[in-house]
């Protein structure tokens, strides 16, 4: 059955009214706050509705059918669950960000929070280069607004200012790399790229789509917060408010990993890892991975301000993500561990949304003489004066740097078997390597995350009471249930497990096309499909 | 003919992108970038895609530079000249940037083989023509390149429709979200309402 254009958007259409409906619930919610103001408390439970409702509809629409050749995004495993943990972590930011803007711009500090939460939807459910870009600009014009609008400080319209220009310059660089991986074949539609690259032989020309990788992974790389493009993330979370940060440490590395598994792994990573270009993109990531793991651990150790700490925390974990990365790309076909890499990389980014928003979470339920904690200092005697942000405090932390029973240790685990999984029959030692320096990285990592635990117990018990707490249910509870997650996935991580492996292998799949219909729909708009039939 | 015309439109472009970026005067700087925009243009006309070439003059020599143009005039201290910049030292890692770029570019195109029914780029004077030949039964694709307008139209309508619209609602919330950033903390308060409003206008410039 072919179908036509208009019926495939149709379809499409129909798929995406989760991202509609939050898109439309920002819209009237910022064209309602100029007539009828409402405290910000209204705001933020008009976003968490519209988060819950957008939930109903995934779950309601995941039988949707979606032509994956020919529409522009795709029903499968990846989108379905990436989906869900996205629209639960958005009702987790609400809760956190609940009291943060005043009430005369709440309404635009909640419906840009929205607009972001279904930019990363989007770029999830994306099988179109066109689609996945207009996804992440979704994402990153929104957070510009959410940088500068709830403190207007020097520090905050620096960290706007530096934020906005790098992410417009990241944004040109990955826009330069779709147009040269669109130019390998004059396809845009993910799903057929990738199969026409697999079935011409010789393309992509291993230089022109060197330039599409490096190109592309520049650009993701600004959204991972790796490590040439890493050194925004100090000064930017310094300067904003503690749940931007935390939304920051969040968001974009979702986006990145997701953008990066639709972009490259789907389209490149069923070649053979002999193949040349295959290589060069191993290669990158190796490099990216060990000098991020090693940057991010070494200088957040010299580290005294919470949130400096917490960026090179978090550009330490784009390091461990980008493991998974190279994992992804160097799976041999042939072998069992095809989808360890893209299996641990999904793991691992849903760990790290529990743990990292769970630390920032409880950091911004604590104030202290009045105002938020914002040094290591500020953290001392925590553990006695308020037990129970205490020891959720130090779950997370110690989930983060990789203790065993806790999320943090799988997610690590998992990453580096990948890694030494996707070691080829040729047993070279290079992901070994890569493995040893990555552990490596995690022992001094370890160091500082649980020098922050030690802080909160060991050092200036007499002063009690020093802490109070701010923010109310809505901020613990959110904290609360980052917490939870983080020690259930510990424990029980096989439903997590299993997701994260459809989640791989729908990535990657292609199902057996018609490929005359893939074919027809291409042809019948300007298409170069012309070029590559031979 | 077609190749001199390449080589005479490509100099000269890239004559006012050198102009664009050594120019001391911002003002100045911003009407070269104009008139390589305008260069970039006749490349679109040279590549018969005349549909592109109208969009680029309209889209960025008409809308993108002039709010340019409004974004340097409306910026308090700069008028024209920017005495704070100082070029030598940004010198050395520029020409690196740019050097690396060139050099990577350069490898991958120059390295480039063709397709198996071309011959490579590298080594092709001329552009192949589109659609081979231009008797016989009409296809799809000479269609396209006759009418670009109308094929343009009914792909934004039809395969691109969903990323058109998404496309739509981003812009609005870029809107929203500028007028919400530009607007003064005391513009909340009525006492202040109607102040002169030039600073805002700048950010939103500079945001948009």
């Amino acid at each position: 059955m072919t179908l036509t254009a208009i019926e495939i958007a149709r379809n499409a259409a129909r798929f995406l009214a989760p991202e509609f409906l939050l898109l439309v619930a920002a819209m009237a919610m910022m064209t309602a706050s100029a007539f009828a103001p409402r405290a910000k408390q209204v705001w933020a439970a008009i976003a968490a509705v519209a988060l819950v409702l957008a939930l109903g509809n995934v779950f309601a629409n995941s039988g949707v059918k979606t032509e994956p050749y020919g529409s522009v995004v795709i029903n499968d495993a990846l989108s379905y669950f990436a989906r869900i943990i996205l629209l639960l972590s958005g009702l987790v930011i609400v809760g956190l960000a609940h009291q943060e803007p005043s009430d005369e711009r709440a309404a635009e500090f909640f419906g840009g929070l929205l607009v972001i939460i279904a930019g990363t939807m989007v770029v999830a459910a994306a099988n179109e280069m066109v689609l996945l870009f207009v996804g992440l600009e979704l994402v990153s014009i929104p957070t510009y607004l959410l940088l500068y609008l709830s403190k207007r400080t020097g520090a905050a319209r620096e960290a706007a200012a530096k934020y906005f220009f790098l992410s417009v310059f990241a944004s040109s660089l990955l826009l330069y790399g779709l147009a040269f991986l669109y130019g390998t074949t004059g396809i845009s539609n993910l799903k057929a790229l990738g199969y026409l690259l697999d079935k011409l032989p010789g393309t992509p020309q291993p230089q022109l789509g060197l330039l599409a990788v490096v190109f592309v992974m520049a650009g993701l790389c600004f959204r991972l917060a790796a490590v040439p493009l890493h050194f925004y993330a100090p000064d930017v979370y310094q300067g904003s408010p503690i749940v931007v940060a935390a939304l920051l440490s969040w968001i974009p590395k979702a986006v990145g990993i997701l953008a990066v598994s639709r972009l490259l792994l789907g389209v490149l990573a069923t070649r053979d890892p002999s193949d040349p270009l295959v290589q060069k993109a191993v290669l990158l990531c190796w490099v990216i991975a060990a000098v991020t793991m090693l940057w991010g651990n070494f200088v957040a150790l010299l580290q005294t301000n919470l949130k400096r700490l917490l960026a090179y925390s978090s550009i330490a974990h784009a390091g461990y993500l980008m493991v998974g990365v190279t994992a992804a790309f160097a799976a041999d076909s042939r072998s069992g561990g095809f989808f360890a890499g893209s299996e641990s990389m999904f793991f691992y980014l849903v760990a790290y949304a529990a743990m990292t928003l769970g630390v920032f979470g409880l950091l911004s339920a604590v104030e202290i003489e009045g105002r938020g904690v914002e040094t290591l200092d500020d953290l001392a005697g925590l553990g006695w004066s308020r037990p129970w942000v205490g020891l959720g405090l130090s779950v997370c932390l110690l989930s983060l740097a990789g203790i065993p029973p806790l999320a943090g240790f799988w997610a690590k685990f998992e990453v580096f078997s990948a890694l030494i999984g996707a070691t080829g029959r040729d047993g070279s030692k290079t992901f070994l390597v890569l493995a040893v320096l990555g552990m490596l990285a995690a022992a001094a990592g370890a160091y500082y995350y649980l020098r922050m635990v030690v802080l909160m117990y060991l050092v200036d018990g007499p002063v009690k009471a020093r802490h109070s707490l701010r923010g109310g249910w809505p901020v613990l509870g959110a904290a609360g249930a980052c917490v939870a997650a983080t020690l259930l996935l510990g424990v029980y991580s096989t439903p997590a497990s299993k997701a994260a492996r459809q989640a791989a292998e729908a990535a990657r799949a292609r199902p057996a096309p018609a490929l005359s219909a893939a074919i027809d729909s291409q042809a019948a708009g300007p298409g170069k499909l012309a070029l590559v039939r031979d | 003919m077609l190749r001199n015309l390449f080589l005479v439109i490509s100099t000269l472009g890239l004559a006012c992108a050198l102009a664009t970026v050594l120019s001391r005067n911002l003002v100045r700087a911003g009407l070269w970038l104009v008139a390589f925009f305008f260069c970039v243009a006749c490349l679109f006309v040279l590549l018969e895609a005349e549909f592109l070439a109208a969009l680029q003059v309209l889209v960025y020599i008409g809308a993108v530079s002039i709010l340019l143009m409004f974004g340097i005039m409306l910026t308090r201290g700069v008028q024209g000249t920017d005495p704070t910049s100082n070029p030598s030292a940004r010198l050395a890692p520029g020409l690196v940037a740019g050097g690396v770029l060139f050099l990577l570019l350069s490898y991958g195109i120059s390295r480039e083989r063709g397709l198996r029914t071309q011959r490579s780029w590298a080594t092709t004077g001329e552009r192949p023509a589109i659609e081979p030949g231009t008797e016989g039964p009409s296809t799809p694709r000479r269609d396209a390149i006759n009418n670009m307008g109308k094929a343009l139209g009914v792909e934004l309508m039809s395969r691109y429709v969903i990323a058109f619209e998404l496309a739509g609602l981003l812009l609005t919330a870029a809107l929203v979200g500028a007028i919400a950033v530009a607007h003064r903390e005391e513009a909340f308060e009525p006492s202040s309402k109607g102040a002169p409003a030039s600073s805002p206008a700048a950010e939103s410039a500079s945001v948009a």
